[in-house]
């Protein structure tokens, strides 16, 4: 690990005496290298998947940026600002009502008087239950939420849009956006087209705003709900039960808390001779002629997020070359402030073959595995649709995929796949467990 | 923070196993020529700013493959610096471009070189203050040949055209032959072989040009299918090999069907005219074009003075081919903005 990798941050960086030194010569200040350690939320670890390649003739190679934030808890949580968007149609009467009134209830207590709140329903039409406002009368906020009472329709569409007003609506800065939409069936009312609604959350996304979708029981359309969590960053979750709203509700007001890193950006500059041929996982990489600009998932305190891209290189002169400047931005979620971290992406190109086949990176191997397993997920689930492939086919596909996670140490993908195929043996259906699957892969993160 | 300070330190610990240098030697001089491409840099920097090469460091010997190459390039009057050319389009300009020329008299994109198996050809893409060619000024948007040891000028920016040896440089890279760049670097002037009529309002024909098409939801494909969530970012290729068309899915999720069968992925499949295609929820129809059969395919590229010589294709029929010519780059990277030749 310490042959390849250049540590941007973090204890430990001093420099070796053994290792050449480039430039410079002088040798390493300590106390510079501390000063890009200390108070960094992030840090970055950059690797390709040779130390090698070959000088002559075109080339491809692979790069892994891993982005990790520190686990230590010092500094005081951003506040949040947050809108509860929530449906009351017609099928959501009853107990799923209840223990979402149950949900709100919990987030209440939850939440902080330095936090600002609203709730939002929808049915056919749309109401604001509460406005945004500050976290400080408690039992009046639960008296608004008791009075939620069912509706008939779903008009999904202007209840995302009322609560990204709200959300919208307080002025200030230094708040963690975030809109939660639970919802338990296709949209049947108002706007209803997939790539509309996706836009708008796109389009909110610019604004700062995030949503997190909550998919409640076996109507809602999971293709939308992950695709509105894949666009606008946030989080998608299936609920199979009502029992397990309020859990599911405290996982992600426990996941917003202890974002430390948002808005991370990663730009990539690359010389003459070298191109990005594609960023894993990504929905939209902006690529300009010498560079390419993408956006990363918030980073919750003790987590990492890994990024994979392929390259390729056009024949080179042997000799060390940096193949791309690699520059994270994120915003410390703690100090309020914009970060930057810079990093070079090495290589060194050779004629000697022998050098190349021994010195291939398996731990950027391993992470490209994960995202074949991605796409072997997707096409599972696929082939099901299609009807074909038979439960017991794609019991055995899944199968595969699941042991390829599991030894590229993915525990938690590899339980959902375990889900899914249970679900799968007991007749239910796995998409809307997969697909959030999916969408984790391609995120690429993972508790440390 | 200071970014060169940064990069110093990250330097002290980069691992890349280096030749042993002068460690005096970034300290003492304040612009560093690098040795591979010979840019001038600034004394902070630790790589090239062309390149990317390690400056402090001194490169290996050529490859054999490389000391046979015949490279075409352009070396700047004035500081000597070579820029090589590639096959295919090269844009000149300030910003962005190939060939950067950072002077206040370059247009952001002044003009393009186009090197191909009809030669090398100079299009000026109206610039200010415009380009020149053995002194001779060249009107805009017209695509002019150049032969080897033409002095072009590009607003007060005189370079010379080099040609090293006689051929094309022809070694074959790892998935795209140096035949296939020219031909998808010449496709744009070509009309397509074939078309895949749409059959539905919904989705766009996809045009088969005379080597590889790809297909699939993602800018980077020649040919996007965008608002159809059934079709995958990289889907499916067309390609034509001889006059023979063939359809892969290249591991598409929703899969790729011709009349009404699921194609293999990776598995070439032949298809005949009238063949009815499924991408997503697109249905399209294979349209045969006669006309345009190509039969010097595998003609031999030279660069001889007759091929610098001829004639550069019509200006007006290249109107459709903005979407083709990152084929042979994999990634879209802005140049398929330029104005039609």
């Amino acid at each position: 690990m310490e042959d390849r990798t250049q540590q941007l941050s973090g204890p430990g960086a001093g420099a070796d005496p053994n290792r050449t030194v480039i430039a410079g010569g002088a040798g390493v200040d300590p106390n510079r290298t501390a000063m890009t350690g200390s108070g960094s939320a992030l840090e970055a670890l950059i690797a390709p998947g040779n130390r090698y390649a070959l000088a002559s003739g075109a080339s491809r190679e692979h790069l892994l940026l891993m982005l990790r934030a520190s686990g230590n808890t010092l500094g005081r949580r951003m506040p949040l600002n947050l809108s509860l968007v929530i449906d009351r149609s017609g099928s959501m009467e009853g107990e799923p009502l209840d223990y979402l009134k149950r949900a709100c209830g919990y987030v209440v207590d939850l939440l902080e008087p330095s936090d600002i709140l609203s709730i939002v329903t929808f049915e056919e039409q749309v109401e604001v239950v509460m406005p945004a406002r500050r976290v400080v009368n408690k039992a009046l906020i639960k008296e608004h939420i008791a009075r939620i009472k069912s509706g008939n329709t779903t008009n999904l569409y202007d209840g995302l849009i009322t609560g990204c007003m709200q959300v919208a609506g307080v002025a200030a800065a230094g708040y963690l956006n975030r809109v939660l939409l639970l919802t338990d069936g296709e949209p049947t009312a108002g706007i209803k087209d997939f790539s509309t609604i996706v836009q708008q959350v796109a389009q909110q996304r610019q604004a700062g705003i995030s949503v997190t979708a909550l998919g409640f029981g076996s109507d809602y359309n999971e293709e939308l709900m992950a695709g509105i969590a894949r666009r606008s960053g946030g989080n998608y979750y299936y609920i199979t039960q009502p029992s397990l709203i309020p859990e599911v509700f405290r996982q992600e007001l426990e996941s917003l808390m202890t974002i430390t890193a948002r808005n991370v950006r990663v730009r990539m500059t690359f010389p003459r001779g070298v191109r990005c041929r594609y960023i894993y996982g990504t929905a939209s990489p902006a690529f300009g002629a010498r560079s390419v600009e993408y956006a990363l998932a918030d980073i919750e305190r003790g987590n990492a997020v890994a990024s994979l891209s392929e390259w390729e290189f056009d024949s080179h002169i042997p000799g060390v070359y940096r193949f791309a400047k690699v520059e994270v931005s994120y915003d410390d979620v703690v100090t309020g402030r914009s970060e930057a971290l810079p990093a070079d992406a090495v290589i060194e190109f050779t004629a000697d073959r022998r050098l190349i086949d021994t010195h291939r990176d398996p731990v950027v191997q391993r992470e490209l595995e994960v995202h074949l397993a991605s796409r072997n997920l997707e096409k599972t689930m696929m082939g099901m649709r299609t009807q074909q492939l038979t439960a017991v086919g794609a019991i055995q596909e899944l199968e595969r995929t699941r042991a390829i996670l599991a030894s590229a140490g993915r525990s938690d993908q590899a339980q959902e796949v375990t889900q899914a195929m249970d679900a799968l043996r007991h007749g239910g259906e796995a998409d809307k467990t997969l697909i959030g699957t999916i969408y984790g892969l391609d995120q690429g993160k993972r508790k440390e | 923070m200071e970014l060169s300070d940064t990069t110093q330190a990250l330097n002290d610990r980069i691992t890349v196993g280096v030749p042993a240098t002068d460690p005096d030697r970034t300290q003492m001089s304040s612009v560093i020529e690098c040795p591979v491409c010979r840019t001038q840099n600034g004394g902070c920097e630790i790589y090239c700013s062309e390149c990317g090469f390690l400056l402090a460091s001194t490169p290996g010997a050529p490859t054999e493959e490389q000391a046979a190459e015949s490279g075409y390039g352009l070396i700047e009057d004035r500081t000597g610096r070579r820029f090589p050319l590639v096959v295919g389009e090269n844009l000149v300009g300030r910003e962005n471009a190939e060939i950067l020329l950072m002077d206040g008299t370059v247009s952001r994109r002044h003009a393009l070189l186009t090197l191909g198996d009809t030669g090398l050809t100079v299009t000026d893409l109206a610039s200010t203050n415009g380009t020149q060619i053995d002194g001779v000024p060249v009107s805009p948007q017209t695509p002019v040949a150049v032969a080897g040891g033409s002095v072009l000028r590009f607003g007060q920016v005189t370079l010379r055209l080099e040609a090293l040896g006689g051929a094309l440089p022809s070694e074959p890279t790892m998935a795209i032959t140096i035949e296939q760049r020219v031909a998808a670097a010449a496709e744009s002037a070509a009309a397509p072989i074939a078309i895949l009529r749409s059959n539905g309002a919904q989705s766009e024909d996809i045009a088969v040009r005379r080597t590889a098409t790809s297909i699939g939801r993602r800018p980077q494909n020649d040919h996007v299918i965008a608002g159809d969530p059934f079709v995958s970012g990289a889907h499916a290729r067309v390609e034509v090999v001889d006059g023979t068309i063939t359809l892969t899915d290249v591991g598409s999720t929703n899969g790729t069907f011709v009349n009404g069968a699921r194609l293999q992925a990776h598995q070439p499949c032949t298809l005949a005219d009238g063949d009815e295609i499924q991408i997503g929820k697109g249905l399209y129809t294979l349209e045969r074009n006669v006309v345009s059969e190509p039969t010097d395919d595998a003609q031999k590229l030279e660069w001889d003075e007759a091929a610098a010589e001829r004639q550069p294709p019509p200006a007006d029929s290249a109107s459709s081919g903005s979407a083709s010519t990152s084929s042979a780059d994999g990634v879209d990277d802005g140049r398929t903005e330029a104005s039609p030749l």
